[in-house]
C-alpha cells in the first residue's frame, strides 16, 4: 500500500491550495480573454483581474508603484532580463559580483553575458574567445573567473562563504571596486538555508562610494518571510509565484522605476510597444515594454490566491511555523552521528539568520564515534564507512512516502566549496567514488508538520538499515538513543 | 526499494574491475548532468576481444554497482557483442527493475559502453 506523502521538497516548487486551483478553473471558466487588447466587457474584465494582480504583488513587497513590478515566466528569465538589458552597458572590464552560493540561474545568465559585451578582442582572431581563465587569489580565498587572458572583459567575482556557510563579508572591501558594475546575490541560499544580510550588504557596497546596481535573487526566501524591497534597498528583487503556493510560469521582476525606464526591452513583439510602423517601434510604458507577447493570463490572476494565502496566515506566523520545523529536523538529524549537516546552526525564533532548508548527507566519516569504532583492514568496507549516495537516500525514502531532494541543487561551484564535489584531476579519478557529488535536501512549508520531520527521521533509519549500518557499526542504538533525548528535549519546547 | 539485495550492496562496497587501466587502448567518459554522477572505462583490446576492462567514477550503489556488475560481464566477450546490449540486459543483470527515476543511473555505463561501437572501425584496424 502506497505510504501517505511527507513533501519535503518546497524549495524546489510548493504544492497548490485549492484556492489557488480553483482560481485558475475560475479564470478559464468565467473570466478568460486576452488582456489589453479587446474593448469588450470579457477583455476588460480579464485585464482588470491581471492588473489587480499587479497591484497586489506591489504591496506584498513593498513596491512603490505598480509600474515597478514585471511579470516574467520566473526567476530565471527574472535574472537573465537583467542580464540582457543591465548588461548591455557593460564594457570590458567592468565587474559583476556574485556569491559562491548562488544557484546556477544567478551564475550562468551573467557568464553568457560575458560572451556578449563589445569588446575589440571577442572579434579578432587570437582564438581566445570563450576561453575561461581562472585565478586565484591567495589573499581572498577566492577564484576569479574572465574570458579572455588579457582581461579585457567582464570579470566575474564570487563573494567567498565561511565554514557556518555564512557569506564572508571581511572580502567586500577588496571585491567591490571602481568597475564593480553589478552585484547580484540570493537573499536565502537553496542549499545552506543561510539568509544574507541584503540590507547591510546594500550598505556596505555603497559605502565603498559603489554605484553598481544591487539585484536580489529572492526565489528562496520570498513566500517563507516577509520582503521589503525599500527596507532592503536594492535595486531589483527576483522571484517565482510557484515557490509561494503560486502556479508555475508565473514569475516576477520588481526594479526601480528610473532603472526600468532607463533599461531597453527585453523581447519585441505584441503588447511592449506603442505603435509600430515598417522601420520603427515606440515601446510601450512600463511595466508593458518588458511584457512581450500573451503572458499566462489565468495564472498570474491565481497567482493573487497565492498571496491571499500567504496574507491570511501571515509571513511571521509562517517564518514562526518554519524556523520551529527547521530546529526541530536539525537537532534530531545532528543527534545521529553519521548525518553530515551543511549549513549556519538553526537559532531561536524569528532573527534566526537561516530558513527552512537543510542539507545533508548520510555519511558515516561525519562521525567520531563512528571513526573512534572503525574496524581495521577490509572489515572498514563493510561496514558501511562509504557515504551514501543522496540518491539511494531518496530512493529509500520515496518508498516510505518522504520526498526529499537529492543532487547538486543547481549549484554545482557551491558543492565543490563544501568539498561535496571538489573539481578532480584525471589523477585524483579513483578517489571519486567516495565523493558523492551531491547532497540530500529537505526544506518545509507551511503544511508540514513534525510528524513529517519525525518520517523523515525514521526513513533515514531505514536507509541505514538497508545500508547494513545497523548491524556493523555499532552506532545505530547510539544513534536512535540520542535521536529520542533530542526528539523528547525538542517536544517540550513549542514551535 | 528492493533493488538494494546484499549482491548489490557488496558490488557498491567493493566494486570489481575499479581503477584505472594504464595501458588502456580506449578511455570512454559518461556524465549524467541531471545528478552529476560520472563514469569512465578503460579498455585494453586483444584480437577484437576486451582483454581488460576497468573503470572509475562516482555515483549512487545503483550506478557503481551496474558500472561493476557490466564490467565482469564483457570482461573477454568480442567488441562487436557490445552493441548489443539492451537496458533490459542491464536490468536483468543487476536483478531487477529500478523504477523511472533511477534508470539514468542504471545505465550510466551502458551509455559509456555503447560508445565503443561507434569507435568499432578504428578497432578492427
Amino acid at each position: 500500500m502506497k505510504k501517505p506523502l511527507a513533501y519535503l521538497d518546497n524549495a524546489s516548487t510548493t504544492q497548490k491550495p485549492q484556492a489557488v486551483i480553483d482560481a485558475i478553473v475560475d479564470a478559464y471558466t468565467n473570466h478568460y480573454a486576452n488582456i489589453h487588447r479587446g474593448v469588450y466587457d470579457l477583455s476588460v474584465e480579464a485585464t482588470d483581474l491581471y492588473e489587480g494582480v499587479r497591484a497586489k504583488v506591489a504591496k506584498f513587497i513593498g513596491a512603490k508603484s505598480e509600474k515597478e513590478v514585471i511579470f516574467t515566466k520566473n526567476t530565471t528569465e527574472s535574472i537573465n532580463l537583467l542580464s540582457y538589458c543591465q548588461g548591455r552597458t557593460l564594457q570590458s572590464g567592468d565587474e559583476i559580483l556574485l556569491t559562491q552560493m548562488e544557484h546556477h540561474s544567478n551564475i550562468v545568465p551573467w557568464q553568457m553575458l560575458n560572451e556578449r559585451v563589445k569588446t575589440k578582442s571577442i572579434y579578432s582572431s587570437s582564438g581566445t574567445e570563450g576561453r575561461i581563465e581562472k585565478s586565484f587569489d591567495p589573499e581572498l580565498k577566492t577564484e576569479e573567473f574572465s574570458t579572455s587572458s588579457n582581461n579585457k572583459k567582464v570579470k566575474i567575482k564570487y563573494i567567498p562563504i565561511d565554514n557556518e556557510g555564512r557569506l564572508d563579508l571581511s572580502t567586500l572591501d577588496k571585491l567591490v571596486t571602481k568597475r564593480t558594475r553589478i552585484v547580484s546575490i540570493t537573499l536565502m541560499s537553496n542549499v545552506l538555508g543561510t539568509i544574507n544580510p541584503i540590507k547591510e550588504i546594500v550598505s556596505r557596497v555603497r559605502s565603498l562610494g559603489s554605484k553598481a546596481i544591487i539585484i536580489v535573487d529572492a526565489a528562496q526566501a520570498v513566500g517563507h518571510m516577509k520582503i521589503d524591497v525599500s527596507d532592503l534597498g536594492c535595486d531589483f528583487l527576483a522571484f517565482s509565484a510557484h515557490k509561494m503556493y503560486g502556479p508555475s510560469g508565473v514569475g516576477v521582476l520588481w526594479g526601480r522605476r528610473e532603472l526600468l525606464e532607463q533599461m531597453p526591452p527585453f523581447m519585441g513583439g505584441g503588447d511592449m510597444i506603442l505603435s509600430v510602423d515598417f522601420e520603427k517601434t515606440i515601446f510601450n510604458d512600463l511595466p508593458w515594454k518588458f511584457e512581450a507577447g500573451t503572458p499566462s493570463i489565468a495564472d498570474v490572476i491565481a497567482f493573487g490566491e497565492a498571496i491571499s494565502f500567504i496574507e491570511k496566515i501571515g509571513s511571521e506566523n509562517i517564518r514562526k511555523h518554519e524556523t520551529g520545523l527547521t530546529r526541530y529536523a536539525w537537532n534530531l538529524l545532528k543527534a545521529d552521528p553519521v548525518v553530515k549537516l551543511y549549513g549556519p546552526e538553526p537559532r531561536r525564533g524569528p532573527s534566526s539568520s537561516r530558513g527552512a532548508v537543510i542539507a545533508f548527507n548520510v555519511d558515516p566519516s561525519a562521525s567520531h564515534s563512528t571513526l573512534r569504532d572503525k574496524p581495521s583492514g577490509s572489515d572498514s568496507k563493510s561496514s558501511g564507512q562509504v557515504p551514501i549516495h543522496p540518491h539511494d537516500v531518496a530512493s529509500i525514502l520515496s518508498d516510505e512516502g518522504v520526498a526529499i531532494r537529492s543532487g547538486h541543487h543547481c549549484a554545482q561551484p557551491l558543492m565543490s566549496v563544501l568539498g561535496i564535489d571538489p573539481p578532480a584531476t584525471p589523477e585524483q579519478a579513483q578517489d571519486l567514488r567516495w565523493r558523492t557529488g551531491a547532497a540530500c535536501r529537505v526544506s518545509f512549508g507551511v503544511y508540514n508538520t513534525k510528524e513529517d520531520v519525525d518520517r523523515l527521521i525514521e526513513g533515514i533509519e531505514k536507509v541505514k538499515k538497508v545500508f547494513k549500518f545497523t548491524k556493523r557499526s555499532g552506532s545505530s542504538r547510539q544513534s536512535s538513543n540520542n535521536i529520542l533525548r533530542a526528539r523528547e528535549a525538542s517536544r517540550e519546547v513549542p514551535i | 526499494m528492493d533493488i538494494y539485495r546484499e549482491e548489490i550492496l557488496e558490488h557498491w562496497r567493493s566494486p570489481q574491475n575499479f581503477g584505472k587501466l594504464e595501458d588502456a587502448d580506449f578511455v570512454i567518459d559518461q556524465i549524467n548532468p541531471l545528478c552529476g554522477d560520472q563514469v569512465t572505462f578503460y579498455f585494453k583490446i586483444k584480437k577484437g576481444k576486451i582483454s581488460k576492462i576497468s573503470f572509475t567514477g562516482k555515483g549512487c550503489a545503483i550506478s557503481i554497482a551496474s558500472a561493476s556488475i557490466l564490467s565482469e560481464a564483457i570482461l573477454n566477450k568480442p567488441v562487436s557483442a557490445l552493441a548489443k546490449i539492451t537496458g533490459r540486459d542491464v536490468l536483468k543483470m543487476i536483478g531487477g527493475p529500478v523504477g523511472p527515476a533511477r534508470l539514468k543511473c542504471a545505465f550510466l555505463s551502458l551509455e559509456a559502453i555503447r560508445k565503443i561501437g561507434s569507435s568499432r572501425l578504428k578497432l578492427e584496424q
